[in-house]
């Protein structure tokens, strides 16, 4: 049972390019080349915003009662401002709203049909109004506004923090009858080991972009003396020991060569044309799109991925901050989906956004504090784009939507419902849905709709 | 990755893991590959009440004959023959609420394919290879590097397959696998054939040394049938019935199955008796057959010889029989390890890795006056840093591990921080975890109850599994039941009743039986409420929790059998939920099988876990929980004392574990202040840092594509792979300071290629380095160019290597 022995490809094309430019070499030119296997696949990516962001200023109101509301609630952290422009953009509905100036790369999307947002989401254990809130009549999640333990709940659809296994890696493990019998992993975070990919089943893997996986020590001088290390290690790792953990452990060291040299192929031989952004995000999402690269070589159908970018904790000094971090977000996502394009797959990738919680609509200054519901974005061929899902709240303190006198939105979403959403339309069948999302079915629909 | 059929009612030992919402969700587990005509008991895990369900294979209720039959208490029995779809569904659905419905997918794989041995293990030119291995079919085919050699079955154990080497690949070793093509079909792994030469010509086989891949290349030799009931002529005229069992020869690894074919012919009586060594049906020692012919290898290998025989229903003389031979796991090593096995094995269970000296210490002085030393040390100083010195918290840790003299101490306080699980990504202040340490510490040789008492009233678990500022229902804050919930689920009883073998004990339903409900969780949370911080302060982690009666709830409760009364102090229901918690059945096994999976074996078998649970319960002076008397009997126990490796033996050491006794093999330690909690981070293992209180790792994550437990394997992917190595690389090639070490006997030794080895397999593998890694290290070793290349190049690959992974 070696792993990979898929790997022996050769003959692999050195595209001679450089990144600079490479858009400018048409699209439809290299779908022919890449995506002349364009089989049944499908991939979900996660772009998690970490430190809670401020959607209130991510998806802006623009309807006239609405945007004098939120310029006299928000004060100075009202945009636009001198930082942040707005992107006007409307729902299909007609209703305007408007586009952080940050997300300058995906607002074409929007019009294109690509982008959709949805309003409002959050943890939730059941439908929660603000009476039942204050009441604390219902279920709630548990700490609430706290950062370690909403991260925690994002990642796991868990609204007490309570499970070894991040829903993502749920939904891997529920899909497992659908990627064969590879070794592969079907599960892969982009920034270090995360909860989000762990599944109870599925080997999950991670990885950092630009960390070679090759290992230290294998140099040596002369290259005979190299490739007999190599030769060695390789015979060690093969060898027959009769011990399962012995063999099993060995596998995961070889699996790492096998990975390794599938990337160095994806890196030269069919380098992908699209230009990724030098953001850390703009890595990581790079290293998805090799990964997704490599499917005809894995043969997986389906996979997951998370990719983070932190620093949305804004407390102080938002404006800016937050125009910097959502530019590096929109590039990022705007560089994954043009590569998808590439590889003939945009139908077959959907990437979203998720964050610790939302902030308050009453400023703190020049910054925000902890919240609770949170807009956010989807992104892909398949998303009914260009359109707003669930509701959006009208900006008031101490209004039915705020858990507080703060603006801390109660979600009107749950993330069960967005993140089932995607699952189903992964593949995740209605009899596995529970087991992934143990409470999705207190919601009254279990599919937004902004999928198919 | 075979012979666990038998092994797998065995992983229903512990508790399992359901989704959170427990109370609502039938969960099947143990699905997965399976191959044809095994079966598989599937655990149908069914919060409800009534909690019965229907159970049907591709939506036909008990399954039938094509895609395989599920028996009500979830046996799975895969079809005899790959069906065309082989992907099997299983569902279960509640009879009581037909909503509620389950689905987990089976994959009907061919029979894995084995290749344990080549001879010659050398060829040139045109050669012809006898191999040999398991579950060979008349499709198998050898492949040579990419080529598929013309193959010739001979049994299911024995093929052949000629072929001529190509110019490339003389002078280069080549793998060779065998591959049951189709649907279902397998692949073995690889064994290496060197290719000579050319010229030496035909098909001589070279003498090599003696291979320890499976021990011998003599193939079994199966004893000739005996057809013919011949000794007649004293009895009455025998009517000619005669019976053919099949096959009449099988090599198994323990615990595999064989399914044997008998036919009797001669007589419309075709009814036919197994037994194996003369007995009926088998037995244990040298294992059990079905009415139906299947055989199931013992655990271990028997010294005599086992012959399965079939006779027929209708003439007792009409027999036939079969030989079995009993390929235990091949000898690991050129020998069975050296004088310092015995000793450095206990050590890599009790502490952070043998040290030469511990070693040598260890060797004159037992094991049971090293146990009473270790008990007797005083525990090491844990000091509590400055405010903000977060960092230098996990940094003392590591370098605690592995310089403390209470080694036994630090190693068991490891697990049970594995159990009782703090993490620094909540309770980021020293003070917020620094006091949890000291307590694991305290009460690592201690009573467990004692233990949960400590951390029940911590203000660090107060913080972290927000039992803090609980208050009764009404007020503002309300009742948290986070705490009430995983003191049960993680730290003591699990989810669902266990025998005291670690079994999961099945109701008259046949079916696993829930620990708790969501009842008992409310319930007991009331019964915690009123613990606030020191002075009911916002937070204050300078000293345990207080009870303040006016946030306690002071009715009456009854959870897990027990009452207690209305107008109890906070205290007192406390102390008395933790009691009754304490006293459940379950912990003994539940906690006895956390401790030996994270200390011996992951995979420990049933009496293992039985005779550790019966000192948890009883330490033989009528206490129960005592840690010191369940340490020294996982540690003193058979189970881990024996030096025959077993196929499913042993763990795979963490990151910390492994670098840790990498480290202390080489006589040295992470030093006080050191940038390796950075290190560790990447390889999922940041110092108490684990990102849920589920640990790393799920106790109960089993290797993937198999049925066997290795939670460690859940964090141990290419990439961690990867930085685990080159953390090696670092600490061989450049010493820093975040460690010490010393490297002088490898310097020493660099210029004797053996003398090298001898070093490397003496202090990584204690003697237990095979022969043919023997061999792949010295070739390596002499392609060096200098001296420090020569002693890098065989440290470094002895400790990448698998045997090294793993502690068996």
């Amino acid at each position: 049972m070696t792993a990979h022995r898929i790997l022996s490809r050769r003959g692999l094309l050195r595209a001679t390019g450089s990144l600079a430019g490479a858009a400018a070499l048409g699209r439809l030119g290299i779908m022919n080349a890449v995506a002349q296997t364009a089989p049944d696949y499908r991939a979900l990516v996660c772009i998690f915003m970490t430190g809670g962001n401020d959607s209130h200023n991510m998806l802006i109101p623009q309807e006239t009662a609405a945007f004098n509301a939120y310029r006299t609630l928000r004060k100075g952290l009202a945009l636009p401002d001198n930082n942040t422009k707005l992107l006007q953009i409307a729902a299909k509905d007609g209703t305007p709203y408007a586009l952080n100036e940050g997300l300058r790369a995906l607002a074409p999307l929007w019009t294109q049909g690509k982008l959709a947002t949805v309003a409002n989401v959050g943890m939730l254990v059941q439908p929660t109004t603000r009476a039942e809130y204050l009441a604390r009549s219902i279920p709630l999640p548990t700490n609430l506004f706290a950062h370690a333990d909403q991260v925690l709940q994002m990642q796991q659809a868990n609204p007490n923090g309570t499970s070894g296994t991040g829903w993502a890696g749920r939904v891997a493990d529920a899909l497992q009858p659908m990627n064969g019998t590879g070794n592969f992993p079907p599960s892969f975070s982009m920034n270090g080991a995360a909860l989000f990919c762990t599944g109870n089943v599925i080997q999950s893997a991670s990885l950092y972009p630009g960390f070679n996986l090759g290992l230290n020590g294998m140099t040596a001088w002369p290259d005979s003396a190299a490739t007999a290390r190599q030769t060695a290690l390789q015979e060690i790792l093969a060898l027959d020991s009769g011990l399962a953990m012995v063999q099993a452990s060995n596998r995961v060291r070889s699996d790492a060569r096998s990975l390794n040299q599938m990337l160095a192929g994806a890196g030269s031989g069919r380098q992908l044309t699209t230009a990724f952004p030098g953001t850390q995000l703009g890595q990581q999402v790079r290293q998805v799109a090799q990964i997704m690269n490599l499917r005809a070589a894995t043969g997986l159908t389906r996979q997951v991925f998370f990719c983070s970018i932190g620093g949305f904790d804004t407390h102080s000094s938002q404006s800016w901050q937050q125009w910097d971090l959502l530019g590096q977000v929109g590039d990022a996502m705007a560089a994954l989906y043009n590569a998808t394009v590439e590889m003939g797959i945009d139908q077959g990738v959907v990437q979203f956004t998720e964050s610790d919680f939302g902030r308050t609509l009453d400023p703190n200054g020049s910054g925000s504090d902890h919240g609770w519901g949170s807009h956010h974005l989807v992104l892909g061929g398949a998303v009914k784009g260009g359109d707003l899902y669930g509701k959006f709240p009208f900006p008031a303190l101490g209004g039915p939507d705020d858990a507080n006198s703060r603006g801390v939105l109660i979600p009107t979403t749950s993330l069960d419902q967005y993140a089932g959403t995607m699952a189903k339309w992964l593949g995740v069948q209605p009899t596995a849905m529970t087991q992934v999302f143990p409470n999705l079915a207190n919601f009254p629909t279990s599919d937004l709709g902004f999928l198919g | 990755m075979r012979a666990i059929g038998a092994l797998v009612w065995f992983l229903l030992a512990v508790g399992l893991t359901a989704p959170s919402r427990a109370d609502s969700n039938i969960v099947i587990y143990s699905a997965g590959k399976i191959s044809v005509g095994e079966s598989r008991q599937l655990t149908v895990y069914v919060p409800l009440s009534p909690n019965t369900v229907t159970l049907s294979v591709n939506g036909v209720p008990g399954g039938d004959s094509t895609y395989g039959t599920i028996s009500a208490t979830g046996l799975y029995q895969a079809p005899a023959a790959i069906p065309a779809q082989n992907n099997v569904v299983i569902t279960a659905v509640s009879t009581a609420y037909p909503a509620k419905t389950a689905t987990a997918t089976m994959i009907v794989s061919q029979p894995q394919v084995q290749l344990w041995s080549t001879s010659p293990t050398t060829v040139s030119g045109t050669f012809t290879l006898r191999l040999n291995g398991s579950n060979f079919t008349p499709q198998s085919q050898v492949k040579f590097g990419d080529t598929v050699l013309t193959t010739q079955y001979k049994s299911a154990t024995s093929l052949t397959a000629t072929g001529t080497v190509s110019t490339a690949q003389a002078g280069t070793k080549v793998k060779v696998a065998v591959v049951n093509p189709g649907l279902g079909g397998t692949t073995s792994s690889t064994v290496s054939v060197t290719v000579g030469s050319s010229g030496s010509g035909g098909t001589t086989p070279t003498p090599t040394n003696p291979s320890d891949g499976g021990g011998s290349a003599t193939p079994t030799t199966p004893t000739p049938t005996p057809t013919n009931p011949s000794d007649g002529s004293t009895t009455p005229p025998a009517p000619s019935v005669s019976i053919r069992l099949t096959p009449t020869g099988v090599t198994l690894r323990p615990n595999a199955t064989q399914q044997f074919t008998a036919s009797v012919s001669g007589s419309s009586n075709t009814g036919v008796v197994y037994s194996v060594n003369g007995a009926v049906g088998g037995n244990a020692t040298v294992g059990t057959i079905t009415t139906g012919g299947l055989y199931t290898a013992p655990a271990n290998v028997p010294t005599n010889r086992i012959t399965v025989s079939a006779t027929a229903a209708a003439s007792s003389s009409a027999s036939a029989t079969a030989a079995v031979t009993l390929q235990g796991p091949p000898n690991p090593g050129v020998g069975l390890g050296t004088g310092n096995l015995a000793a450095a094995r206990f050590l890599e269970q009790a502490t952070f890795g043998p040290t030469p000296a511990d070693v040598t210490k260890l060797k004159a002085m037992g094991a049971e006056a090293w146990l009473a030393e270790q008990f007797n040390m005083p525990a090491t100083d844990i000091p509590l840093p400055g405010a903000m010195q977060s960092g230098l918290v996990q940094q003392q840790y590591l370098s605690r591990l592995t310089t403390a003299p209470d080694q036994l101490r630090q190693r068991v306080a490891y697990v049970l921080g594995s159990i009782i699980v703090i993490s620094m990504n909540k309770n980021i202040y020293p003070a917020e975890i620094v006091p949890y340490l000291q307590i694991l510490s305290r009460n690592a040789f201690g009573n467990y109850r004692t233990l949960l008492g400590e951390i029940s009233v911590s203000s660090q678990m107060g913080k972290y599994l927000d039992l803090a500022r609980s208050m009764k229902p009404g007020s503002q804050g309300g009742t948290n039941e986070n705490y009430a919930r995983e003191v049960m689920q993680l730290f003591s009883l699990g989810l669902v009743a266990l025998n005291q073998d670690g079994s999961v004990k099945l109701g008259a339903d046949g079916k696993p039986i829930p620990t708790y409900d969501q009842t008992t969780v409310q319930q007991i949370a009331l019964a915690m409420t009123g613990w606030v911080y020191k002075n009911n302060a916002w937070e204050d982690f300078s000293a345990p929790m207080e009870p303040r009666e006016t946030n306690h709830d002071t009715r009456a409760k009854a959870f897990l059998g027990c009452n207690l009364p209305a107008n109890q102090t906070t205290t007192q229901d406390m102390t008395a939920a933790l009691d009754c918690i304490f006293a459940h059945p379950n912990v003994g096994p539940f906690i006895s099988t956390r401790l030996i999976r994270q200390l011996v074996t992951s995979n420990p078998t049933p009496e293992y876990i039985g005779r550790v649970a019966a000192v948890f319960n009883d330490n033989g002076a009528g206490v129960r929980g005592d840690l010191k008397a369940v340490v020294t009997a996982i540690l003193t126990d058979a189970e881990a004392r024996t030096e025959t490796p077993s196929f499913t033996g042993g763990r795979l050491r963490d990151p910390i574990q492994h670098v840790a006794a990498f480290l202390r093999a080489l006589n040295g330690s992470i030093a006080p202040t050191n940038g390796l909690p950075w290190q560790f981070s990447q390889m999922a293992s940041t110092p108490l840092t684990p990102p849920s209180v589920f640990g790393y790792y799920s106790p109960l994550y089993r290797i993937p594509k198999s049925s066997l437990m290795g939670p460690e394997f859940q964090t141990y992917t290419p990439t961690e792979s990867v930085f685990r190595g080159n953390l090696f690389w670092q600490i061989i090639s450049s010493p820093s300071s975040d460690f010490t070490r010393d490297v002088t006997p490898f310097v020493n030794a660099a210029n004797d290629t053996v003398a090298l080895i001898d070093a490397v397999d003496q202090t990584l593998m204690y003697g237990r380095m095979p022969a043919e890694m023997r061999q792949s290290l010295a070739t390596a070793i002499v392609a060096q160019s200098d001296t420090a290349g020569r002693w890098q190049t065989a440290l470094y690959l002895g400790a990448l290597s698998g045997f090294y992974a793993t502690q068996y």
